[in-house]
């Protein structure tokens, strides 16, 4: 397959990669634009270490192709430095091995923007999509809740 | 990257030998390029890669994204249309079909997680013909028709014949329309119950077995076959279990 140039943007800048368009989404994330807070661990759209946000909405980078992205903007955990729910995960330590996190802030993400304030039972609903074989599910809806309200708060 | 050598660890979408691709512009060109051998249709593309890792190798990828005429749903009075590119998220938000037959939305909103949910098709999950994934079964239940670009085809059909293109579903409208799905009891079993004033129909199934359609009537479920058992649950076990499901379900859309 010959490469072919795929445009987009990641994390709020223009992106481009030239590569075969059916690379796994992910790979190319890691390998072309060292987005290293992509983190492949299941490959099979199962465990959630790998999400990003395409247009948005969480995905499994794992289980896209490279195509598939072409005119999307795609977000990546690097874009939340400085967010409220990467504060809130580093004040309550949710996090231990650390490999699942950047897929549970993208994830968390995604909640938020769907729904600002999700009850506890919403919050564990839609962070079941993802695994964290730490098993710190506690600290992780804690945190979510936190920074909910923090986002909901008025500047 | 590291490649692990074959048979060392379980074959990724990464590590696969990378497929050709085919970007469909029209139905036309979707189905010439399925005909190939190795070639293998692209939608939401979250059970293809899970493919990968059972031993799936296509040499083609045939995407099905530029398929304007696979999206969108659409409501008569006759029936409902479906497009194959729907995404669960998609439908089971669709204040159209959620006026029509909530039962049916509130089901396909229970399905896979939301992160799977914002990019997994109702095509896919009907044409990966895995009985874990449960659209068939609420199809099933619906009466429901498959049109595929080269004839139509029920939910019970596409389990062993060999798949063309999906284009839609197409589920019929009655006069009474009820729906419910119940699932607590999975993987083991579940039952669906989709009631109408001209009848209607129970659609039971587990993690393993494919869906099998009931009279509502049938409230012994004595006409389940035979056949109907795995390794985790006997006919015996389906049919007490199937029986009390159905019970509940149609209470519940009594009340309803």
């Amino acid at each position: 397959m010959p490469p072919e140039t795929i445009r987009f943007t990641l994390d709020g800048r223009a992106a481009a990669i030239t590569a075969e368009p059916t690379e796994p989404l992910a790979h190319a994330l890691r390998e072309h634009c060292g987005a290293q807070g992509v983190r492949v661990a299941c490959s099979r759209a199962v465990c959630g270490a790998c999400t990003v946000l395409v247009d948005g909405l969480p995905a499994a980078s794992c289980a896209m192709f490279l195509w598939q992205v072409e005119g999307c903007a795609v977000e990546t955990v690097a874009r939340l430095k400085a967010h409220p729910l990467q504060e809130a995960f580093a004040r309550h330590g949710a996090f231990q091995c650390g490999y699942c996190t950047g897929g549970f802030l993208m994830l968390a993400k995604a909640l938020l923007a769907e729904n600002p304030s999700p009850s506890r039972a919403e919050i564990a609903e839609y962070l079941s999509s993802n695994i964290c074989r730490c098993t710190g599910y506690s600290v992780i809806i804690e945190a979510v809740e936190e920074a909910a309200a923090a986002m909901r708060a008025p500047a | 990257m590291f490649r692990a050598a074959h048979g060392l660890i379980a074959t990724t979408v990464n590590t696969a030998p990378r497929a050709a691709l085919c970007r469909a512009c029209d139905v036309a060109e979707a189905v010439a390029a399925l005909a190939q051998p190795g070639a293998a249709a692209v939608a939401g593309g979250t059970d293809l890669c899970a493919g990968f890792n059972a031993g799936l190798t296509p040499s083609l990828l045939v995407d099905l994204s530029r398929l304007e005429v696979l999206r969108g749903i659409e409501i008569t009075t006759e029936d409902i249309r479906i497009g194959a590119l729907v995404t669960h998220a998609q439908g089971s938000r669709d204040q159209g079909l959620r006026a029509a037959l909530p039962g049916f939305a509130a089901a396909w909103g229970m399905l896979a997680n939301p992160r799977i949910r914002h990019r997994a098709t109702i095509g896919g999950n009907i044409m990966a013909r895995h009985t874990r994934y449960e659209m068939s079964l609420l199809l099933t239940a619906l009466g429901a028709r498959l049109v595929f670009a080269e004839g139509e085809q029920t939910p019970a059909q596409v389990w062993n014949a060999a798949p063309g293109l999906l284009t839609h579903i197409v589920i019929p409208r009655h006069a009474g329309q009820r729906f419910i799905y119940m699932r607590g009891l999975r993987p083991q079993l579940t039952l669906a119950v989709h009631r109408h004033a001209g009848g209607g129909l129970a659609a039971i199934g587990t993690e393993w077995l494919h869906p099998v359609a009931l009279a509502l009537a049938d409230a012994g479920l004595e006409e389940l076959p035979e056949t109907f058992a795995d390794h985790v649950i006997s006919r015996w076990y389906a049919r007490r279990a199937g029986a009390a499901l159905l019970a509940r379900g149609m209470e519940a859309l009594d009340a309803a």
